[in-house]
């Protein structure tokens, strides 16, 4: 396995962000084990410590959770917090920036709904 | 699980100086590393790396001091072998010898050998025990060294640009394997080789050398924080050059930069306001670092 | 700097057994092949002797001309009587001496043994090897004397064994030959004592052996150390070159120089002491005693041979050669290669 790692964030981070759209795209559920750090550093060809450092932040958020002698899981609060974390991202930063757009383009509420149907009949 | 009674660093360097005659190779070089490391020793032809090794393989004399694993190369080599390893070259293996006696001979006078490891590995991989090292191809041979280096529990390992010359598939499996079934906190790793990119990412700490001297030696983090490539806009280009950049390329027209915020009078916040900031790959670093040497 | 052979017996049996694998072909199939051979010829020679032998001679019978021209008469040189003297004679010579009929596989022996020691520490330079040599914890003493012990004990061990072998063969052809033609030489040479002491002589003159080929040795394994390439060829050149060196000085100066002992205690010491019972020739002690003249009696070989422990001819070479091997580990442990 290959992967492309871009140069603007560390790569641990990157791996991060990876599990994160694992657990967001449903291909983790709670209570799933992540691959062990070994294995993740040998199909990537990355440095144990980079994999690990990965791993404990995930845990540090709560994500995931050390089981003794087993590995990494997924906690079954993971959907629930990446849901919330996802939804107040949305609401602090994508949100408003529609909204100005809205303001910009005249659309109010009623367009809105009005589209969204149309749409939905058309979709 | 960590060994309490050995020296903190794996090895230890200070002074090491190595001259042929007149020319020096190794020129009063000092450095630390400590355990559960993967290095990587990046250095043009006739940098001293080579020699760097070989001080530390007990394999040539030199001046200064030197010690690997609390052991002084010179005078405790039979020992020092008991707890290192080293490929160092692709192809050295005997040409005379089949799988099964490079097995037995290796099981035979190693104390840190496990055979059944070895066995383990050849099982996934082309080679019967009655073939002979000469009927190999130069991927199999690799993968038979490599058989009997994994299954020796080595608290050092030297690689010597281990993937000369093979093709990309026996390379990337070299480093997954490694990866996989043998590297641990408990062991180190040096390795050289040309082709920096594809350990990149499997480093943990970077030596560059040059001309006998150590240019560069910092983990992978350290790099990551100092070092900063940016794609300066046209209009930033005055105040870039004026922070200092240790190296300038030309990128689809425009210019890219590279900065070392621990030697330029700069600071990280400055330079990324210059542009695109990103970690420069370490082939990009080394290029940079190592202009006038192939001038 | 730990030069302790301390390695433990284990490793060197390892280090023995490796010698044995890559070099099979000298120190097993050469000697065997040659056996072979040997053992088939002489089979022949022996049978087609007997053979054209029992068939008799052609004369011409004088006595018995008819209408003026000799009669033929088949005359059998072969009596009874003469194969039972001819069998005697050759059961007690049998017996004594059957080893050396073995004789050319010494040959076979000595080339092995000198392309060995010249490329025991050359060839692992020159594929590069020696860099995998060096990264398992084997010490050069060990390996080193791994080398001398293959070439002066193994070898020879080996040699010894498919000689006696060959010899036996060749001895039980002769007897079944004799006993087809009427005369059973079976019970002549088995019934000598000779015959069951002769191997076990010859192995005993192993330890005379191993002290009298030390500095030969120690002198090839030093030039494959040290040589940057072709060994064979500074083992040749250099002896030749220094002496031909020597007796232009000599004559130039007018030195007066005897160069025979450079000749021989250098050179032929150097070179040829691999030579089992080249004592014999360099070092002889009884000048009325020659190992080849008295094939009938083993017993003078055996004590002549041991008898070089007392003289300081051996021990001369014992130390140098010990001191030759000695600094062949130091060149191995601290040559710098590739």
């Amino acid at each position: 396995m290959n992967a492309d790692w871009h140069d603007n964030t560390p790569i641990y981070r990157q791996l991060k962000a990876r599990v994160v759209e694992m657990m967001l795209d449903g291909l983790l559920k709670p209570g799933d084990a992540l691959p062990s750090v070994r294995q993740i550093a040998a199909d990537f060809q990355l440095n144990p410590i980079t994999v690990s450092r990965a791993y404990q932040e995930l845990a540090d958020e709560q994500l995931v959770e050390k089981k003794r002698g087993l590995g990494m899981y997924m906690t079954d609060g993971a959907s629930e917090k990446l849901l919330d974390s996802e939804r107040t991202r949305f609401l602090n930063e994508e949100w408003p920036a529609v909204l100005e757009r809205l303001d910009r383009l005249g659309l109010n509420a009623s367009d809105l709904l009005l589209a969204a149907e149309t749409g939905v009949k058309n979709g | 699980m960590v060994d309490t009674n050995l020296t903190d660093f794996i090895i230890d360097a200070k002074n090491l100086t190595k001259r042929y005659g007149k020319s020096v190779a190794v020129d009063n070089i000092s450095f630390q590393i400590p355990a559960g490391r993967i290095v990587g020793l990046i250095g043009p032809n006739g940098s001293g790396k080579t020699t760097t090794l070989k001080a530390m393989l007990g394999l040539v004399p030199f001046e200064g001091e030197l010690k690997v694993l609390g052991l002084d190369p010179r005078t405790q080599r039979d020992e020092l072998m008991k707890q290192v390893s080293f490929i160092a070259d692709v192809a050295v293996l005997p040409r005379w010898i089949r799988v099964r006696e490079a097995i037995d001979f290796v099981a035979g006078v190693h104390p840190k050998f496990d055979r059944a490891k070895a066995e383990r590995y050849i099982q996934n991989t082309k080679l019967k025990p009655a073939m002979k090292v000469k009927e190999m191809s130069k991927g199999m041979i690799v993968q038979l060294h490599l058989a009997l280096v994994m299954a020796i529990d080595a608290k050092l390992l030297v690689l010597d640009e281990p993937t000369l010359g093979l093709d990309i598939l026996y390379r990337k499996q070299f480093y997954q394997n490694l990866l996989e079934d043998y590297f641990d906190e408990n062991k180190t790793i040096i390795v050289t080789t040309h082709q920096v990119e594809e350990i990149e990412h499997i480093l943990s700490d970077l030596m560059f050398i040059r001309e006998g001297k150590i240019t560069l030696s910092a983990s992978m983090d350290e790099i990551a924080e100092r070092f900063i490539e940016v794609m300066v806009s046209a209009d930033n280009l005055a105040a870039a050059l004026a922070l200092k950049p240790i190296d300038e390329r030309q990128v689809f027209g425009k210019s890219v930069m590279l900065f070392d915020t621990a030697t330029s009078n700069s600071s990280a916040d400055a330079v990324k306001a210059l542009g695109e900031a990103r970690a420069p790959g370490i082939a990009d670093l080394f290029v940079a670092t190592m202009r006038g040497t192939y001038a | 700097m730990s030069t302790s052979i301390g390695t433990d017996v284990n490793t060197m049996k390892w280090l023995i057994k490796r010698e044995f694998w890559e070099h099979k072909g000298g120190f097993f199939w050469a000697p065997v092949v040659v056996a072979i051979v040997m053992a088939v010829f002489l089979a022949v020679a022996i049978a087609g002797t007997a053979y054209v032998g029992s068939q008799g001679v052609v004369t011409y019978n004088v006595e018995s001309i008819d209408g003026g021209v000799a009669q033929p008469k088949t005359v059998k040189v072969l009596t009874p009587e003469k194969i039972k003297e001819v069998g005697e004679q050759l059961s007690v010579q049998i017996a004594h001496a059957y080893m050396g009929i073995s004789a050319p596989l010494l040959a076979v022996f000595y080339l092995a043994v000198v392309f060995f020691c010249l490329g025991a520490l050359y060839d692992e330079r020159k594929n590069r090897s020696i860099l995998f040599w060096k990264s398992l914890p084997i010490s050069d003493a060990a390996t080193v004397v791994s080398k001398v012990v293959t070439a002066i004990v193994l070898a020879p061990v080996l040699t010894f064994c498919v000689a006696t072998i060959l010899a036996l063969v060749v001895v039980v052809v002769a007897c079944t030959t004799s006993m087809l033609m009427g005369f059973n030489m079976f019970s002549e040479v088995l019934g000598a004592a000779s015959f069951y002491f002769a191997p076990l002589q010859i192995a005993a003159l192993l330890p005379v052996y191993v002290l009298w080929a030390l500095p030969s040795v120690g002198l090839l394994l030093m030039i494959g150390a040290l040589a940057p390439s072709k060994p064979f060829l500074w083992a040749v050149g250099t002896p030749l070159v220094t002496g031909v060196f020597l007796a232009m000085t000599n004559s130039i100066f007018q030195f007066g120089w005897n160069l025979s002992w450079y000749w021989r205690d250098i050179v032929g010491r150097g070179f040829l002491s691999v030579m089992p019972g080249s004592w014999f020739a360099m070092n002889p002690l009884d000048s009325h005693f020659s190992p080849t003249a008295n094939v009938v009696d083993m017993a003078p070989l055996f004590s002549q041979s041991w008898q070089q422990l007392a003289t300081a001819n051996l021990w001369i070479g014992v130390v140098v050669g010990s001191a030759m091997i000695y600094a062949a580990i130091r060149v191995r442990r601290w040559k710098d290669e590739g």
